[in-house]
C-alpha cells in the first residue's frame, strides 16, 4: 500500500488528507480502502474527536477513478464506496471538510457526507456522470436533494457544474482558506461542549439520513445495471481517447 | 422440460418459469417440469443456491384457470399442483424467487414458498382468487397472513387487490426492491452471497427459521438448539471456528 491517504495526529483532531495530487486525488480502489482504514482507526480511538478531510495539490477529488472501475459496478459501491460514507454518516464524531478547486461525484459525496463543509471562492462543483452514461451514486441524489433542494434537480438528471456561491445551498460555507477554517472550527469543537455536537449530530441523521441504507441498495443496484450498458461502455471509451462519446440510449 | 427452464452458473441454478404468452401460469405440465427440474438441481452437488423467476413480462399469474376449470374435483384433490408445493417443502437448499413483474395467486403462493423474496420495482403481488369466486388455495390465506397480519392479509384476499413491490417490502414479504433491469444481477449477488457461506449450515439454518412459523416457540427453540449443536460439531462449524480465531477465511467442506 502506498500514502494514498495521509493521516495527521493532532491530539483529538486528525486531518485526513486525500493524497494523489497528480490525479487530482481521483479515488482508486487503494485510496478507497486506505479512507475506509483510516476512517475506522480514527472512529474507534476513543481520544479522537474530530476529524477533518481535505485533498492535496490543487483538487479535493474528481470522484471515482474511472481507470480503475470493477466489472460490477454495484460490488465496487458496496464494497468500497459505501463503507466510507458510513464511517462519516453514523460516527458520533464530527467530520468538517475543506474544499478547493475540482470536486466532482463521489468526492462531492465524500465532502456533503461531513457534518461542517468549508469551499474556497473558486471551486468548481462537476456532475459527470451521465457523460459515461451512469446515474449519481455514492449518495449524492438523496443527500444534495435532501440538503439543497430543487435547485440540484437538474444536476441529478441531467449533470453539469456549479460553481461555490451555488454550492452555499448545499450548506457550504465560502472561505477563502478552507483548511484553515476548518482547523479553527475543528478546535472549536474538539474543545468545546463536544457531547452536545455529537448528540446533535445523531438529531440530525434521525431527520435526513435514516433511510440511507435502503436508498444506497437501490441506488447500486441501478449502477450495476447501468455498468453493463452499451453507452458506459462507450462512455469509457471516449473518454479514454479524449472524444466526444456516441451515446444511442441503450 | 418446456415450460421450465435452467441454466447453472457456478454454484447457483437459475430456474425460469417458461410459458410466457400465458404469464407463467401454472398448468400441470409446467407443475411436473418444475418438480423434474428440481429433482435434478437437488442432486447437483456444486449447486448452493437456487433462484426462482419468470421469462417474459411476468413472474407468475397463478393457476392456469381454463386447465384448472376442467379438472374434476377428484383429479385437484388427488393431485393438482401440490406436487409442487411438496417438492419445494423438502428442498433444503434456500431458494430465491425474483419477481420480475406480476405475481399473483398462485405465483404469489410460489413465491411465498420460497426462502427469501426480492422483486423488480414493477412487480405487483396479490391474491387475487376472490374475483373468481374462489379463494387461495396454496397459502395464499396462510403464510401471506403470518408475514403481514390478519388485517392486511384479509383485505388482500377479500378485495383481490394488487399491491406494489415497495408496499409489499414495507410489509416484510419482500426483502428488497430494485430497478426492474437491476432484478437478476441483483438475485445473483445475493445468491452468491449466500453460496459463499457453509452450505450446510445455511441448510439448518433454512430448516430452523421455517420452523418458526409452524411451532409454538418453545418447540422451535428446542428444535433451533439442537440444529446449533449439530452446526456446532459439524466439520463446517469446527473450521469456521478455527478460521475465526486464527484470523483467516475459512474453507468450508459443504
Amino acid at each position: 500500500m502506498g500514502n494514498e491517504i495521509l493521516v495527521e495526529d493532532k491530539g483529538n483532531i486528525s486531518v485526513i488528507t486525500l493524497n494523489r495530487p497528480d490525479k487530482l486525488n481521483a479515488m482508486n480502489v487503494e485510496l478507497r480502502n486506505q479512507l475506509t482504514k483510516a476512517l475506522r482507526d480514527f472512529n474507534r480511538d476513543p481520544k479522537k474527536r474530530v476529524a477533518v478531510i481535505t485533498g492535496s495539490g490543487r483538487a479535493f477529488s474528481v470522484g471515482a477513478d474511472i481507470s480503475s472501475i470493477a466489472e460490477d459496478l454495484a460490488e465496487d459501491l458496496r464494497g468500497s464506496f459505501y463503507p466510507i460514507l458510513r464511517e462519516i454518516r453514523f460516527s458520533n464524531k464530527i467530520f468538517i471538510s475543506a474544499v478547493k478547486g475540482v470536486v466532482a461525484g463521489a468526492g462531492i459525496s465524500l465532502a456533503l457526507a461531513t457534518d461542517i463543509r468549508y469551499v474556497s471562492k473558486d471551486s468548481r462543483f462537476v456532475m459527470a456522470f451521465h457523460n459515461i452514461g451512469l446515474a449519481p451514486d455514492t449518495g449524492l441524489a438523496l443527500m444534495m436533494l435532501r440538503l439543497g433542494g430543487v435547485k440540484f434537480e437538474k444536476f441529478i438528471l441531467t449533470g453539469g457544474e456549479f460553481n461555490s456561491e451555488a454550492a452555499k445551498d448545499l450548506g457550504f460555507e465560502v472561505v477563502d482558506d478552507p483548511l484553515s477554517e476548518a482547523m479553527k472550527k475543528a478546535e472549536e469543537i474538539a474543545n468545546g461542549a463536544y457531547k452536545s455536537y455529537s448528540a446533535s449530530k445523531r438529531l440530525i441523521n434521525r431527520v435526513i439520513y435514516s433511510d440511507l441504507e435502503e436508498f444506497l441498495d437501490y441506488e447500486s443496484a441501478m449502477q450495476g445495471a447501468l455498468g453493463k450498458t452499451y453507452d458506459f461502455k462507450e462512455g469509457i471509451k471516449a473518454f479514454a481517447e479524449k472524444r466526444k462519446p456516441q451515446f444511442r440510449g441503450e | 422440460m418446456n415450460t421450465v427452464t435452467y441454466e447453472i452458473q457456478g454454484n447457483i441454478a437459475i430456474v425460469r418459469l417458461n410459458r410466457p404468452d400465458k404469464l407463467n401460469a401454472l398448468n400441470m405440465e409446467l407443475v411436473w417440469d418444475f418438480v423434474q427440474a428440481f429433482n435434478e438441481i437437488e442432486k447437483n452437488k456444486e449447486v448452493k443456491v437456487v433462484i426462482i423467476t419468470g421469462n417474459g413480462k411476468a413472474f407468475c399469474a397463478g393457476a392456469d384457470v381454463s386447465e384448472m376449470s376442467n379438472m374434476s374435483i377428484e383429479e385437484v384433490t388427488r393431485v393438482g399442483h401440490a406436487p409442487m408445493w411438496e417438492r419445494l417443502r423438502t428442498f433444503r437448499k434456500p431458494v430465491i424467487a425474483a419477481l420480475n413483474g406480476i405475481t399473483v395467486g398462485g405465483g404469489l403462493e410460489l413465491a411465498m414458498a420460497c426462502d427469501i423474496i426480492i422483486a423488480a420495482e414493477s412487480a405487483m403481488l396479490g391474491q387475487p382468487e376472490i374475483n373468481l369466486g374462489i379463494i387461495p388455495g396454496a397459502g395464499g390465506t396462510q403464510r401471506l397472513t403470518r408475514t403481514v397480519g390478519k388485517y392486511k392479509g384479509m383485505e388482500m384476499v377479500l378485495t383481490g387487490k394488487l399491491i406494489s413491490a415497495w408496499e409489499a417490502y414495507r410489509r416484510g414479504l419482500v426483502v428488497k426492491v430494485v430497478p426492474d433491469e437491476a432484478l437478476l444481477d441483483e438475485a445473483i449477488r445475493l445468491a452468491k452471497e449466500i453460496a459463499s457461506k457453509s452450505g450446510f449450515a445455511v441448510e439448518l439454518g433454512k430448516e430452523a427459521v421455517n420452523k418458526a412459523l409452524d411451532t409454538t416457540l418453545q418447540q422451535g427453540l428446542d428444535f433451533e438448539r439442537r440444529n446449533f449443536y449439530v452446526t456446532l460439531m459439524s466439520e463446517d462449524g469446527k473450521e469456521g471456528m478455527r478460521a475465526f480465531i486464527e484470523k483467516r477465511k475459512p474453507n468450508w467442506k459443504t
